[in-house]
């Protein structure tokens, strides 16, 4: 039986007392939990009021972090707040197999081939003529959640068992 | 031919596609989880514009967020535009202060070839 549990203190409050929110999930993800937390994390986000450049990096790390998870594993763990640094943090734990494994750390090491200064040209040569990935996309997710966070995305496998691994992935995005 | 209206959501952008007035326009939000399945109605539509409405055509695009399948989408929507024979003009609307935005729309405009304008909108468009 999969654990749902839900921990959340920002719903219906205004700026000020979203100034220590979090958001938390641990369980079932599809397409409509996916959206209560999407809003859910906005209202967090929007406890900081950032330039809109940053506000909008922030919110396309949160959307691409709760798209893979509801694509990609349909379950698992998100989260998102503030640390006391005043960066917004953003972190999602799924299980993988062997082999879904193998496919993220081939995409993860694509993403990371470029050096920041050379990452548009890298998106913009996938986005021409990279071909679709069977979730739809292009393999620019990733990459989108290194230019948006300013190359602070942190990603691990710690075995879970039966061969499985749980991939833990962190973005950071500082003001 | 009909028209293409679709009302926005939280995840889908507002299309409007008037066949008569030759004027696309997509605005909002294009974050679907399924972005292929989205913007396959509007490619189909496209295919039957671009056979039955030669002449010129506007296409607008004014989009808050956009994921990165949908990015894909939306390359392929411009592209079949492109391949069409009709004359149209793209316009890239992007927030004064949102240069991602902005770049995306000069990436856009490098890949695809058609006119494209770059329009900055400023908090009282």
């Amino acid at each position: 039986m999969v654990d749902t549990s839900i921990h959340k203190n920002s719903r219906d409050l205004n700026r000020d007392q979203c100034e220590g929110a979090s958001v938390h999930y641990h369980g079932i993800l599809s397409e409509k939990q996916s959206e209560v937390l999407l809003g859910w994390s906005e209202q967090v986000l929007e406890a900081h009021q950032w330039p809109l450049q940053q506000h909008k990096r922030a919110m396309r790390c949160i959307i691409e972090l709760l798209q893979n998870l509801s694509k990609h594993a349909g379950n698992g763990q998100y989260a998102c707040r503030w640390d006391d640094k005043g960066a917004f943090v953003l972190q999602s734990v799924n299980a993988v197999s062997p082999s879904e494994k193998k496919d993220i750390q081939l995409a993860l090491n694509q993403a990371n081939e470029p050096s920041l200064d050379a990452l548009r040209d890298s998106r913009l040569d996938k986005l021409a003529e990279g071909e679709r990935t069977k979730h739809g996309g292009a393999g620019l997710g990733f990459m989108d959640l290194r230019a948006c966070s300013n190359d602070q995305v942190h990603a691990e496998f710690i075995p879970c068992g039966n061969e499985q691994s749980d991939f833990v992935l962190t973005v950071r995005i500082h003001p | 031919m009909e028209d293409l209206i679709i009302e926005r959501t939280a995840k889908t952008p507002h299309v409007e596609f008037l066949a008569l007035d030759k004027k696309l326009t997509l605005a909002g939000r294009s974050i679907p989880e399924n972005s292929i399945q989205f913007y396959d109605q509007l490619l189909a539509w496209t295919n039957d514009f671009c056979a039955s409405h030669p002449g010129q055509v506007e296409v607008h695009v004014k989009l808050e967020y956009f994921n990165t399948s949908s990015s894909k989408c939306l390359m392929d929507l411009l592209k079949r535009l492109e391949q069409c024979d009709c004359e149209s003009e793209v316009f890239w609307y992007y927030e004064e202060e949102d240069e991602d935005m902005q770049e995306a729309g000069e990436d856009y405009a490098a890949i695809i070839q058609l006119p494209f304008k770059l329009v900055e909108m400023t908090s009282d468009d």
